[in-house]
């Protein structure tokens, strides 16, 4: 997954949430297959965006189109069936089509970007030359149901097959729309179909995915060709088509610029500590939605809501705005308002040992609803996680200074797996460039165990302190005893502050009491 | 005049209900739903005097009690809106009361309980007992607000009825804006209705920091009216006020008007 990604994702899932209707929808690209939905899971799978043709700006506007037919899917299906036999690939056909009919209807602004993404579908589908077997006739069918036309020739034993189940799937949408009838419905006229085109139901489809190589060159008149070709097909539903408009895309263009621009802001920043022998986990099929803790995290936004409204209400013994019954009551008579913000920059390392994972989803649901308030609350902040893979200690960066908080480091610290012993000295030494050239306010170390290796971590400790930068260590353990026990030890190797907690809900709190306290408060 | 009020969920009726057994009401809901609008609206039914308080973190208690005053040497007293609503048995409508300081909760709480009387500490300390008929409606934002808090437990026992004031559905939302425009661009409304509610899911689940009124669905409305075109008007109503949190926000809520209105 390229850096890039994650601002895809972080608008992508926004997207398909408010489009779909659906709050719990999560949004992920893969390399080993292509565009899917799967609705028990509230997932929808992107294909990669090196697998569409076309210019960067070109495959934005594809990402954004699978991603509203997809969400169209979650929103008005009742069923998504694989593509990969023949039965799923013409009811999924089908059901596009009718989706599209259906979301036409809210989402009025698409239409020009159904016609661009439908001229580039075409343009990635297959010539009917170079499909060989019983696909053959399929893949006819589909260009003609959804293009309205083939691309190469046809073989006349195929040509009028194609033609009857193409006009039955197109008699079998319309009835659907005028009726409101569902998937179930059209899972019968799928049948039929299957029967016009005298194959068999379980017939395997070749994967559509690999028909297109990666940047792979597009012809210019080709889109152009195929453009004039979809806006004819679809003249009947669209109208007249500005085929200038199409192809510019100006609704989407600023979008695609800040998008494009954000992406290269989180690369800039996620490449630096990778020098530093520090790896980034990658997000790929990691489902965030797992420790997303939505009670918790609204919990946390409300409390600290005063922080993030920047004021406080105080009164004082001098100042401007005089409170003549706080006077009258014996206390202090003028009353002003502080800012109220953190300024401290944090750097947070999260214990990921063998020792944690017992409780790794709650100890994880605590993390990412710290960071979520974090960045809610406009902090500064880093977030890295050690954990023990291949019996080497592995330090992940979930998050950098720099990055906005968003989807993908939610992806990323749910993929880190606990695991090993907590070799501190190791990971701190790990993390020594990174902490040497941005130089935080605080290093929070937030572990369950004593490190492995302490004579080595007081050196590290000291080491680090002379940079200037406050090391903190918050202890978690199973009962108050015994995180005393830990923070106090944990104390003896030189913490300048040691905090300790039994209840992984409080860690947040803990945390962002000990900023407030870093003079966040001013 | 209160423009034309639609009562979409029966609100009125319940406040009727209410206002005829001597219950006080809480109306609970988000900004811009008409709570004001059917205060006033009762009010204006009834032929009762209103008098209107709307609480932030500079309420003070003497806002509602009164204040102590000097004039040619002699020490008065001001009454405050608590107070002489009590005396003349108004309608005390006390607007956003979750975003008042404890302390002057604190005094409503006194006022409120079954005897409906308040001591005046501040003054003579003399008891003024209300006026038969005396109402009071008080409203709350939900907590997501900002500058809200939670109501402590015995001053909401004192407003034992309660509405919940939501966005109305689709159709009754453009009805209601339909009211206070000219009419004409029913679609177009519809999609602003739509594209409004879109925007309120979002907010909801903190996808989005900020979610439109009724008050902003109306001015979209107004703003056809004037001949704007709708993903215009969509734009300066719905889109443009994103841009205060980063070019990412407003470009979020601004695919979501292309896909609506193009």
């Amino acid at each position: 997954m390229t850096v890039e990604t994650s601002s895809l994702l972080e608008i992508g899932t926004f997207l398909a949430r408010r489009w779909s209707g659906n709050d719990a929808i999560s949004v992920e690209f893969s390399d080993k297959v292509g565009t899917r939905t799967r609705l028990a899971e509230n997932r929808i799978i992107l294909a990669s965006m090196k697998k569409r043709p076309g210019g960067d700006f070109v495959r934005y506007r594809q990402f954004r189109m699978d991603l509203w037919y997809e969400s169209m899917r979650v929103r008005f299906c009742e069923r998504v069936l694989s593509n990969d036999h023949a039965f799923g690939f013409v009811l999924n056909t089908l059901e596009e089509s009718r989706v599209e009919a259906l979301g036409r209807r809210m989402w009025r602004g698409m239409d020009n970007e159904i016609i661009f993404c439908h001229t580039y579908r075409l343009l990635a589908r297959p010539s009917l030359g170079s499909v060989y077997g019983r696909a053959k006739i399929l893949e006819a069918f589909y260009q003609h149901f959804m293009f309205g036309a083939f691309r190469g020739e046809v073989q006349p034993s195929h040509f009028e097959r194609a033609l009857r189940a193409s006009r039955l799937a197109r008699e079998a949408v319309r009835t659907a729309l005028e009726k409101n009838l569902g998937t179930a419905w059209l899972e019968k006229r799928a049948g039929e179909i299957i029967k016009a085109l005298e194959i068999d139901s379980l017939q395997t489809v070749p994967v559509s995915l690999p028909f297109v190589r990666e940047d792979t060159p597009v012809n210019q008149q080709d889109v152009t060709k195929f453009l004039r070709v979809v806006a004819k097909n679809r003249e009947g539903d669209f109208g007249r088509v500005d085929q200038e408009a199409v192809l510019r895309g100006e609704a989407v263009a600023r979008e695609y610029r800040v998008v494009t621009e954000e992406g290269r802001i989180n690369e800039k920043d996620a490449a630096a500590p990778r020098i530093g022998g520090i790896q980034v986990p990658s997000g790929e099929g990691a489902d965030e939605s797992a420790i997303y803790d939505m009670d918790l995290i609204n919990g946390l936004k409300t409390r600290f809501r005063e922080w993030k409204r920047g004021y406080r209400e105080v009164h004082r013994p001098a100042g401007e705005e005089l409170d003549v019954e706080s006077h009258l009551d014996g206390h202090e008579p003028f009353f002003a308002d502080i800012r109220r913000s953190i300024k401290t920059r944090v750097v947070i390392l999260l214990d990921h040992s063998s020792s944690i994972s017992a409780d790794a989803v709650g100890y994880k649901k605590a993390t990412l609803g710290l960071c979520e308030v974090m960045a809610y609350l406009g902090v500064r902040f880093a977030v890295y996680a050690f954990s023990t893979q291949g019996r080497a200690v592995v330090c992940w960066m979930i998050k950098a200074e720099d990055s906005r908080w968003g989807r993908i480091h939610a992806k990323r610290l749910a993929r880190v797996v606990a695991n090993g012993s907590t070799p501190l000295a190791q990971v701190y030494q790990k993390m020594l460039p990174v902490l040497q050239t941005r130089k935080p306010d605080i290093f929070l170390t937030l572990t369950d165990g004593e490190p492995s290796d302490p004579a080595a971590v007081r050196d590290m400790i000291k080491v680090i302190r002379s940079q200037g930068v406050r090391m903190v260590a918050l202890g978690l353990g199973p009962g108050i005893s015994r995180a005393t026990v830990i923070a106090s030890n944990l104390k003896r190797l030189g913490y300048e502050r040691t905090l300790a907690t039994s209840r992984l809900q409080d860690i947040p709190r803990k945390v962002l009491g000990i900023l407030d306290e870093a003079g966040g408060a001013r | 005049m209160v423009q034309d009020y639609l009562d979409w969920n029966g609100s009125m009726d319940i406040l009727e209900r209410a206002y005829s057994t001597g219950l006080f009401v809480l109306v609970i809901g988000p900004k811009g739903t008409g709570k004001t609008t059917l205060v006033r609206r009762f009010a204006e039914n009834r032929g009762i005097r209103l008098d209107s308080i709307n609480f932030s973190l500079r309420t003070r208690e003497s806002h509602l009690i009164g204040t102590k005053t000097l004039n040619d040497g002699t020490v008065g007293f001001s009454e405050g809106l608590l107070v002489r609503s009590m005396k003349t048995g108004s309608l005390l409508y006390l607007d956003e009361i979750n975003a008042a300081e404890a302390d002057v909760l604190i005094r409503l709480d006194e006022s409120l309980d079954d005897r409906r009387q308040i001591v005046l500490k501040e003054s003579s300390g003399e008891t003024i007992q209300a006026q038969n008929g005396w109402f009071v409606v008080a409203t709350i934002n939900p907590l997501s607000h900002s500058g809200t808090k939670e109501l402590p437990p015995q001053l909401l026992s004192r407003f034992p009825v309660r509405i919940r004031l939501e966005y109305p559905p689709e159709e009754t939302e453009c009805e209601i804006i339909k009211r206070h425009t000219a009419g004409g661009n029913d679609e177009q409304i519809l999609q602003g209705v739509k594209l409004a509610n879109v925007l309120r899911q979002a907010a909801a689940v903190e996808e989005l920091f900020y979610a439109p009124s009724m008050r902003e669905t109306i001015a979209f409305g107004q703003l056809l009216d004037s001949g704007a075109p709708s993903p215009d008007a969509a734009r300066m109503v719905f889109g443009n006020v994103y841009a205060q949190w980063g070019e990412m926000e407003y470009q979020k809520v601004n695919d979501m008007i292309s896909s609506m209105f193009g």
